[in-house]
């Protein structure tokens, strides 16, 4: 099968479906969407204009038979953070996607009714916009059980809820997961969301129906490694099968459980936000962990029912325990569900979304651990008022409107849990990433790391990540460099080496800086908040006090230690 | 000597020390003596009592699990005991 790029003109309801660029063959994900998006968009446009350009790309091996791939990337030039955005998610549009041919779909222009709502209907024979005026307004589950009644059920759908269709810059793109079909996954933070609605699309559905998986030029090579991937995964500890909610008791020992808009790196509610409760609940409640994408191996994704055993949510994790639960002083696990649920009904970004309630907190507008009132809240960014667009535009926003002095941003995007000031090294990255403050840019967990070591391992950290995420595979089944290039090599039948895969990823950031550079950042946006360096945490009375200068090294290229290709990929 | 391997995560007490040659006839000593060297270090082992270990850390003797209850064993001099841990974004 030929590889194939949709086009979508917004502006004259136009779909052209050409073949995918040659020289894009080992491109997908992160590192296509900031291709495209450094040639095809203004960097200085406004994000929520006609100008913007806005990329779905699936990774690189999505839709073939390698383990635990299959993720889709979203990017556009964020609204939130003014620079170039890539949020990934799991669920099956992206294995869809490339299933039926398609590497990327690419949407520009704007409806001239900013009312009229359009649909993106894609099969392997046919891509169509079709009239969505009906589902205006829907909440992204009724969306989808809506369109599971219009399409097959082999399809599967990419879709925003009423935040992004009110372009706020906290808004998320859902994407629905392999087994019921819930808008449980989100490419959620950069608020693409907003960028997707202002397009007009309200939904993407792709159904594949019954395509097979692509082939690999190397079918014997590439079927080797897929089971010795497997099995070397599946024989070792499988530390991410109970999920990332289960980190939250190792965050609190480690100072990087912050509570109460970060004044304090740990919170009195860590054993009733442990995940480990979650897991617990499963034999009385029902629920249980599974996999948000077909064909994953790790199954990190929990499903969390109510008492009655109703579903309630999926998945509720490590990130938005915290930012939602203990940042916002909230304690009871049902009730950060709920918030979750809302979240993801909505199309809002959790973490940007607790950030943003912790300031209005922390400013005084509400009482910290006021768990109806954040659930009114969301309530309100759904219905558009005032209080709503506020918060639902994230936590610089809340600051902004609020004057309040305190407010964990880099590049205007909320800081996600794990904390700078207790892991200095993630400082590094939120500081250096063309992303703004996004932990899946590249974390390791390490408090012990020295200081002249921090810009190295945020840079090998940076580059392994942004590989990992133009491959499709989940940063949880924590691939080398050696482990994408071995894919690679039989996928696409052409050597490919763990330098070459190294120097893909760093080619990824490059890509990206450079679009900020055009965008008009300079190294003084390289900066975390004053907050991060004032507000002292922990016993140790941590604060992050990095060195510019040791920042900055971080986008100095400092060549392959071999402790670049020792690293495993990990977010 | 047994050696210690320490993952990243639990490595602010022992200064970025990944590996530590320590005294010690059973598992559960040699973690200890990481623990006297390295103060700090016991709160990612053990959860509340001596026997029951955090349930975001694994032990591991020689590439092989070591349940709470198996942490008196034997070790030889040259005996590996890896902690493991579970700790994701998300
Ligand atoms: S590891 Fe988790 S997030 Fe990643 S694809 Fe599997 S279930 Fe989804």
């Amino acid at each position: 099968m030929t590889d194939k790029l949709i086009r979508v003109d917004m502006t004259n309801q136009a779909v052209t479906v050409e073949p995918f660029p040659a020289e894009w063959k080992l491109l997908g994900g992160r590192a296509l969407s900031g291709r495209i998006l450094l040639d095809e968009c203004d960097p200085t446009c406004d994000p929520l204009g006609p100008d913007n350009v806005f990329v779905l790309a699936p990774g690189a091996l999505a839709g073939s038979a390698a383990p635990t791939s299959g993720r889709i990337s979203v990017g556009a030039k964020s609204p939130l953070t003014k620079g170039i955005k890539e949020a990934n998610s799991g669920g099956n549009p992206g294995q869809h996607l490339t299933k039926c041919g398609y590497r990327a779909i690419v949407v520009k222009g704007q409806p001239s009714n900013p009312d009229a709502r359009f649909g993106l209907s894609v099969t392997a024979d046919e891509v169509k916009l079709v009239p969505a005026d009906d589902l205006k307004g829907m909440w992204n589950y009724a969306l989808c059980e809506s369109l599971a009644s219009i399409y097959a059920d082999s399809a599967s759908f990419i879709t925003i809820g009423p935040a992004g269709e009110q372009r706020l810059r906290g808004a998320s793109v859902a994407t629905t997961d392999q087994d019921n079909r819930h808008p449980a996954r989100h490419a959620a933070r950069g608020g693409l969301g907003a960028v997707m609605g202002s397009k007009g699309l309200k939904y993407v559905a792709v159904d594949p129906g019954k395509a097979r998986a692509r082939q690999p030029s190397n079918p014997k090579e590439f079927a080797q490694i897929c089971k010795k991937y497997t099995r070397d995964y599946l024989d070792g500890p499988q530390i991410f099968k109970h999920g990332t909610s289960t980190t939250v008791k190792a965050a609190q020992i480690l100072n990087t459980f912050p509570s109460k808009n970060r004044v304090e790196g740990q919170s009195a509610h860590a054993e009733t936000l442990d995940g480990a409760n979650i897991v617990a609940n499963f034999e009385r409640r029902g629920g249980g962990m599974h996999n948000c994408l077909t064909g994953c191996i790790v199954k990190c994704s929990n499903i969390v029912n109510d008492e009655d055993g109703n579903y309630k949510t999926s998945a509720l994790e490590f990130e938005t325990l915290t930012l939602l639960g203990a940042n916002c002083d909230i304690g009871n696990l049902d009730d950060v569900a709920d918030l979750d649920r809302l979240c993801d009904e909505v199309g809002v970004d959790t973490i940007e979304t607790g950030a943003a309630i912790a300031v209005y907190m922390d400013a005084g507008k509400m009482e910290f651990g006021d768990a109806e009132g954040a659930k009114r809240i969301l309530q309100e960014i759904a219905d558009g008022t005032e209080v709503g667009k506020i918060i639902g535009n994230g936590a610089a926003s809340v600051g902004e409107h609020t004057k309040h002095h305190r407010v964990p941003v880099c590049k205007g995007q909320a800081i996600p849990a794990w904390d700078p000031r207790t892991i200095k090294m993630v400082g590094v990255t939120y500081a250096t990433s063309a992303m703004g403050a996004d932990h899946t840019a590249g974390l390791v967990v390490n408090p012990g790391i020295p200081e002249d070591q921090l810009a190295i391992v945020s840079q090998e950290s940076q580059i392994i990540n942004a590989a990992c995420d133009s491959t499709g595979f989940c940063q949880f089944v924590q691939p080398t460099l050696q482990d994408m290039a071995d894919y690679y090599t039989h996928f696409f039948g052409e050597a490919v080496t763990k330098e070459d895969m190294a120097e893909q990823g760093w080619r990824v950031l490059e890509d990206e800086w450079e679009f900020n550079r055009r965008a008009g950042f300079t190294d003084a946006d390289d900066v975390l908040p004053a907050c991060m360096k004032e507000d002292a945490i922990g016993p140790g009375k941590a604060v992050f006090d990095v060195k510019p200068e040791s920042i900055k090294q971080a986008k100095i290229r400092q060549g392959n230690r071999p402790e670049l290709f020792a690293m495993k990929a990990v977010g | 000597m047994p050696k210690v391997c320490v993952p990243g995560p639990y490595q602010g007490p022992t200064k970025g020390l990944k590996e530590i040659l320590v005294e010690g006839r059973t598992i559960r000593e040699c973690l200890d003596a990481v623990e006297a060297a390295y103060p700090g270090f016991a709160p990612y082992i053990y959860d509340g009592g001596p026997d029951q270990l955090q349930g975001f850390t694994k032990i591991f003797h020689n590439g092989d699990p070591v349940p709470a209850e198996g942490l008196d064993a034997a070790v030889a001099a040259s005996d590996e005991i890896q902690v493991m841990t579970a700790i994701a974004g998300g």
